[in-house]
């Protein structure tokens, strides 16, 4: 009897299961509420494929896609770094996660992988403004509508756009509909909510695109296994000069005043000493969570607490940094500044004090176009930012990089280090970090700079 | 409503019981009434919400139970109201800050200090360096945390332990595949109450009748494909009118995200209270508008129409009638039963048994949005003599027309 396979609610099920074929035996389990066998929606390639070389037939009820010609309007002239990722993508038989810098044409990468696997794709990418990025970009090179699904928009076609968000939630109905499964920014698939975008996905061609796929948490191996390994990888320096701005990387070291060391001794003295005395180890996952909820059982806790969050106001915003990026604004006043924060507190408060335009994700839409617009004419040359801008909107123009404060990860700092690398003739990118005299913050800059786009700092 | 991360609950053996609170716990009482109490004292000092939340979680989490306190701040902060924000302040922030950067590119010179940038802006901008100090001080007054508090629906400490209790449900029905409410012998006006609200909130419902036992049968947001979000709401606030019966047993499926289906029952043995206990209950803002149109007509719409038999064992729930004003004028009784967007299936069964047992006094409104998407069913519509279409909630210009045609 053959295998009939079918789609249910982002699973494979199958009718049967022959005999005798172990591997099968790991693909497909038996579920007993449904008296069926069934596996993960990904695994369908791996199911097809077995079925197929063990000449057992089978019924394909599960996928609703088929070939489709999906012809390029235009010619397209890869740049060779796209022409190597597409080839090593394809010679891996079309799965896998391609990693190149911001602004070394992932997009184009995602088209011309499109047009040459020739099925419905789904790409998912993190923000609205993403997707209707992307929409226009496809509309450019396919004669094909292009659908949205999410911000208000339920529209699927052939080639569709939509966010992780809305994906994480309709996976489950529009998990056969596509053959090839594009992941912008794929770092953002590891999290719990996301990950099943992937693995309820039938979809036997996978593409994950992202600058760098470094997870603190170490989630960079789940995004392999439901996307593939990474198949192609270009770091910034390789690209530099050619394809992406020449850059420097400049570090600025400040040093607290005397009443901002004392009271940052102070507080971080007593915020060290509460972790000690409770046992709390933040290295550990759960670190953060424990320290958050024994903070809150004592006095003594809540206090701590407090002297945390002072501590960490003085490292970020100290009088020192707002003089270096007093400075920097002076140094730079006819170049396009993009200014870095840690928290949108921080944002706000520099925003407000030296008057310079903000951007978080509490700005409305509509402001935040405005504010872009006016920043790309040069009306507005310089915005402040905690992380919206770190990956996505496309800034090509800004030039120079500050980055007052962030955390310790390596793909935080490589995004903002891309979005002023956008080649523009004559363009050379410069990127500050300036940072506290303060042991805390130097291993926090420490860490945020293990890459080799940042091994050359100029003090 | 509570979000996902506030509900408590527990699983024992497939089921899924939420926690619910001791409202007599005279801890939690304090609690409540503190947390009420910053409110109210926010409202008349027209506080900042920042500062709000900041007060409220500093005291909501001295609490033992950081998730209950939380969960307290949460429903207390629905219940406020805050200024709208300034629509022009965007515009005029944009202003300032094309000012200062033409400022910025133009006329520093290597010695200017932060401070000196200021009051040269100042110049250029025509204000005293006190007015721009204002200024700034305003700049993001449009934030949700610069906004201030200007109105509170208080309750009692009680009350809100018991909405809290409530909420916890509600946020567990959200989740339902679908849910079932038996209600043994119900008292008429309870059940006319309870159903009544069953179609203020536009779900996808089932109502039936065995000998003195009624069963409701609600779709849950899980089987739409559309608006899950708004349909979710709506079912929240009708499960928030199911403890006005005496007794009841409401039983649901819950599937929570990347959990196993587990099984949810709340009885009246809870002791759930319901969230509006007026006689008349909530009316919605559409309903009430058409509600006044006719207030001083020929006509008037009754909210609480008799219940119709359908079938063998249904009952047709209608919205609303419409009957003479002056009981001497004889007129018919019109029942008016709406079918919104989600009501396709119940719109296509009813037509069904429309044809099939005739009941010329239930007239049947159709949304305009239901119809869009199904050319079929719009037809079937337009031919039936006893239906009509309507955008949202029926106006008095179409209910006019309609008794014209039936007069």
């Amino acid at each position: 009897m053959a295998v009939h396979l079918k789609f249910d609610s982002g699973t494979l099920v199958a009718t049967e299961k022959p005999a005798g074929h172990p591997h099968l035996d790991e693909l497909l389990v038996w579920d007993e509420r449904t008296r069926l066998y069934r596996a993960p929606a990904h695994r369908y390639r791996e199911v097809v494929l077995y079925l197929k070389h063990h000449d057992i037939a089978f019924d394909d009820g599960a996928r609703r896609f088929e070939r489709v010609a999906l012809p390029l309007q235009k010619t397209l002239k890869p740049f060779p770094h796209q022409a190597a990722a597409l080839s090593a993508w394809v010679a891996a038989g079309c799965t896998g996660i391609v990693e190149l810098p911001t602004g070394a044409g992932k997009t184009i990468l995602a088209v011309m992988a499109i047009a040459r696997i020739g099925r419905p794709t789904l790409v998912v990418v993190p923000t609205i403004d993403l997707m209707l990025q992307w929409q226009s970009v496809l509309e450019t090179w396919f004669d094909q509508p292009i659908g949205l699904l999410g911000g208000g928009n339920k529209d699927r076609q052939l080639l569709t756009v939509t966010t992780y968000d809305s994906a994480a939630f309709q996976t489950e109905f529009h998990g056969n509909c596509f053959g090839l499964l594009v992941c912008d920014e794929c770092h953002h698939l590891p999290a719990p909510a996301y990950q099943f975008i992937a693995s309820g996905s039938l979809a036997p061609f996978r593409l994950g695109l992202t600058a760098t796929l470094d997870r603190t948490d170490g989630g960079e191996q789940t995004a392999k296994s439901l996307l593939g390994p990474v198949r192609y990888r270009a770091a910034i320096d390789e690209l530099e000069g050619k394809y992406l701005a020449p850059y420097d990387i400049r570090t600025v070291h400040v040093e607290l005043t005397d009443d901002e060391q004392e009271r940052y001794d102070y507080c971080r003295g007593r915020y060290i000493e509460f972790l000690r005395t409770s046992g709390v180890d933040l290295s550990k996952p759960d670190g953060w969570g424990q320290f958050i909820i024994r903070c809150h059982r004592s006095d003594e806790g809540r206090e701590a607490f407090a002297c945390y969050r002072e501590q960490r106001r003085i490292a970020l915003t100290s009088s020192g940094k707002l003089e270096a990026l007093w400075q920097i604004l002076r140094r730079h006043r006819s170049d396009r500044i993009l200014v870095f924060t840690e928290d949108n507190e921080t944002v706000y408060r520099l925003s407000t004090m030296l008057l310079l335009p903000a951007i978080t994700h509490q700005t409305r839409g509509s402001e935040r176009k405005a504010l872009l617009a006016a920043f790309a004419s040069g009306e507005l040359p310089v915005l402040v930012t905690a992380r919206v801008l770190n990956e996505g909107v496309d800034v090509p123009d800004a030039n120079v990089g500050v980055i007052l404060s962030g955390s310790g990860s390596v793909r935080e700092h490589v995004q903002r280090l891309g979005r002023i690398l956008r080649k523009r003739p004559d363009k050379r990118a410069v990127l500050y970090e300036v940072c506290t005299e303060v042991a805390a913050e130097n291993r926090i800059s420490e860490r945020r700079r293990q890459h080799r786009a940042y091994q050359r700092v100029y003090s | 409503m509570l979000t996902r991360d506030l509900l408590l609950f527990r699983k024992y053996k497939g089921s899924i019981r939420p926690t619910l609170l001791k409202t007599g716990d005279a801890k939690l009482q304090t609690l409540a009434g503190d947390l009420v109490d910053l409110v109210s004292h926010a409202v008349e000092h027209n506080a900042r919400r920042g500062e709000l939340e900041e007060a409220m979680q500093i005291h909501a989490d001295a609490h033992g139970k950081v998730k209950v306190g939380r969960g307290l701040c949460k429903l207390l902060l629905d219940r406020a109201e805050f200024e709208e924000p300034d629509g022009a302040l965007a515009e005029r922030r944009k202003q300032v800050f094309v000012a200062a950067a033409a400022v910025l590119r133009g006329e520093l010179d290597p010695k200017t200090t932060r401070e000196n940038y200021l009051d040269i802006l100042a110049k250029r901008t025509n204000r005293s360096r006190l007015e721009l100090d204002q200024l700034r001080e305003l700049l993001y007054d449009d934030l949700p945390g610069n906004r201030k508090i200007i109105g509170f629906r208080k309750l009692s400490p009680l009350d809100l332990l018991h909405r809290y209790n409530l909420a916890q449900v509600q946020g567990l029905v959200m989740h339902a595949d679908r849910l079932h409410i038996h209600i043994p012998s119900p008292k008429l006006l309870e059940l006319r109450k309870v159903l009544r609200r069953l179609k203020f909130s536009r779900l996808v419902a089932e109502v039936t009748r065995d000998t003195d036992d009624w069963y409701v049968t609600v779709e849950g947001p899980g089987k739409l494909l559309d608006m899950q979000k708004k349909y979710g709401l709506q079912l929240a606030q009708f499960v928030a009118a199911v403890p006005l019966l005496s007794k009841f047993t409401l039983t649901a499926k819950v599937t929570l995200p990347r959990r196993s289906p587990l099984d949810l029952e709340i009885t009246h043995k809870h002791k759930l209270v319901a969230n509006d206990t007026t006689p008349l209950g909530h009316i919605p803002a559409e309903v009430a508008s058409v509600l006044e149109t006719f207030e001083d007509g020929t006509w008037q719409i009754d909210l609480t129409p008799d219940l119709r038999h359908v079938g063998a064992t249904g009952m047709c729930v209608a919205d609303f009638s419409l009957h003479p004003r002056d009981p001497a004028v004889a007129g018919p009784v019109v029942a008016i039963e709406l079918f919104h967007r989600w009501h396709r299936y119940a719109l296509e069964r009813r037509l069904d048994e429309l044809d099939t047992r005739a009941d010329p006094s239930l007239y049947i409104g159709a949304d305009r949005a239901l119809l869009k998407r199904n050319p079929t069913l719009k037809e079937r519509i337009e031919a039936h003599p006893q239906a009509f279409v309507f955008n949202q909630f029926p106006s008095r210009r179409v209910l006019t027309k309609l008794l014209k045609q039936i007069t």
